[in-house]
């Protein structure tokens, strides 16, 4: 009964959300960036998305990756497609695509004042979102999760929707993305720069080991547990944490010049 | 089960998705205009409205629609205006057979509300703050598409859409009371504060300039072309739903800060006397 009741009740809180990170955790992710990025930056991130805050943009890949001029960027919010090809013609493996499309847009963003606002406002849109993405557990290893399916209560839902929107909705069911990223960002400076440290490879390495994790964690039968919940929740709250700092750092590095 | 029962209903009844403008949409309204008061006219409200923050109120007049005392409110949450966008006045809106018309009074109830409060030294304390606590909810009525009653296109306001594999039709008009902005937005008042709270003093000043009949003559020009993107019972999918949702998402998100600094302008008017007074005409 209990277990319906909050299926119900997340199922409300994460209505219209099914893709990727919900609108909560993305929001969550770019507000523990904004809250880290130096001012010079933040104004000059701002100056290019018309006053708004980075958070505003968290998700709107999300609502603009399915058709034109947009449905290019279908796959970079997953490492590959179900159908993607792994490798090159000699046989080559290939990047994965939310990485890849980060480090491009870093190594050409270094340089953001020789390019036209347009574009420096849409990589800003860019980065905000497929950094969290690339935090997602459930978007590396996508093609092996993709047709997955667990049991939660009474309702049979895809392991993908469940870890996008679910695990966070439940932990923290009353709070706002304001609220949670001050909730979550308590590491200190020391902290903070150990999770910084890397490259985007090194984070999508990392983000894989708590897929797996993730996935290992899983009940044989698929039946959700409690206590998987528990287990699960502070992995999850790790990458969105992670997320927002690397955001930041990124953030910094083109910006704060 | 019963209470099970009742308490999922409860739920639908509070959460963003069902009743979002009368509910954290209007206290994103309350919150942007509480931060915009002056400290003297937030002094002054406050100590009318019992110690408590505008934002308390935010959707008090709902919350006392069916009470005896308070049925008169029911009216004032619409505008009626011409097909030249004009305000059609309470007198001879009252008196239209069409009851869409006869029963958006909503420029009434907030005449007559700042008039009891510009006239507070007549009133009782009560009536005071019944009236502040009318200003704050009809000003963000005022910000909301389908509180707008074009009176040459009321069969608009029927218009009906489905969503993915729904059977049920969803009223466009209660598309614009949430889902214009909670489908693509899972925020509390705090983030609608952090998000809309960004305007320069000179864009507030451009914003809140003018009378609260030019701003509704302003809105009108604007949302009388949310019914150009609806053909009558149009099937989305969900793809095709979320490009339609990308025409209004921004526009309709922006009306809540536009609602918070022109609250914040009318209420510093009334409670602040070095603030300049906004008339409604």
């Amino acid at each position: 009964m209990k277990r319906t009741f909050l299926t119900t009740i997340v199922a409300l809180l994460i209505a219209g959300n099914a893709m990727a990170w919900d609108n909560r955790s993305h929001s969550t992710i770019a507000r523990i960036a904004e809250k880290h990025l130096t001012p010079r930056a933040k104004a000059n991130i701002e100056r290019y998305i018309d006053g708004h805050s980075v958070v505003y943009y968290a998700s709107w890949m999300d609502y603009n990756r399915t058709f034109p001029p947009y449905d290019v960027t279908h796959d970079w919010h997953v490492d590959y497609w179900t159908d993607a090809q792994r490798t090159d013609a000699e046989g080559n493996p290939l990047p994965p695509q939310s990485v890849d499309n980060i480090k491009r847009i870093m190594r050409e963003m270094s340089d953001f004042r020789s390019m036209p606002d347009s574009v420096v406002n849409i990589n800003i849109k860019y980065l905000v979102h497929l950094v969290g993405d690339m935090h997602c557990p459930v978007h590396v290893n996508f093609a092996k999760y993709r047709p997955l399916k667990i049991k939660w209560g009474k309702e049979q839902i895809k392991y993908h929707k469940f870890y996008d929107g679910y695990i966070i909705a439940l932990k923290h069911k009353n709070a706002s993305p304001l609220a949670l990223a001050d909730e979550l960002d308590r590491v200190d400076d020391a902290r903070r720069a150990e999770l910084q440290a890397g490259t985007p490879d090194d984070w999508h390495e990392e983000t894989l080991r708590y897929s797996t994790k993730s996935y290992e964690l899983l009940p044989e039968d698929k039946v959700i547990t409690d206590k998987y919940l528990s287990e699960v929740a502070p992995l999850a709250e790790h990458l969105l944490v992670a997320a927002g700092y690397r955001l930041a750092l990124i953030f910094n590095t083109i910006f704060d010049k | 089960m019963k209470r099970l029962l009742i308490s999922i209903i409860a739920l639908l009844a509070l959460s963003p998705m069902a009743k979002a403008w009368n509910g954290p949409l209007h206290a994103a309204v309350a919150e942007i205009a509480n931060v915009n008061l002056t400290p003297e006219a937030r002094k002054n409200i406050e100590a009318a409205l019992g110690n408590h923050g505008i934002v308390y109120y935010a959707h008090w007049m709902d919350d006392v629609a069916k009470t005896e005392g308070y049925k008169h409110v029911s009216k004032w949450h619409n505008v009626p205006l011409t097909a030249k966008n004009k305000i059609i006045p309470a007198k001879k809106a009252a008196k239209s057979k069409n009851g869409t018309i006869s029963k958006a009074l909503a420029m009434d109830g907030l005449a007559r509300a700042i008039a009891a409060i510009e006239n507070r030294d007549a009133i009782s304390a009560e009536e005071l703050k019944d009236n502040i606590r009318y200003v704050i909810y009809i000003v963000g009525d005022l910000h909301c598409p389908s509180h707008y009653v074009f009176t040459d296109m009321l069969e608009q306001r029927a218009l009906k859409y489905f969503y993915h594999k729904e059977k049920k039709p969803r009223s466009f008009m209660r598309f614009w009371e949430s889902e214009a902005i909670t489908s693509t937005f899972s925020w509390r008042p705090s983030e609608f504060v952090h998000q809309l709270n960004r305007l320069s003093p000179e864009q507030i000043a451009r914003l809140t300039e003018g009378s609260v009949s030019d701003w509704v003559k302003g809105n009108a020009k604007t949302y009388r072309q949310i019914y150009s993107h609806l053909t009558p019972n149009q099937h989305f999918d969900k793809k095709q739903y979320r490009i339609w949702l990308n025409n209004f998402y921004e526009m309709a998100t922006d009306q809540i800060g536009v609602a918070g600094y022109r609250l914040a302008a009318l209420l510093n008017g009334l409670f602040d006397e070095s603030e300049p007074k906004k008339s409604i005409k």
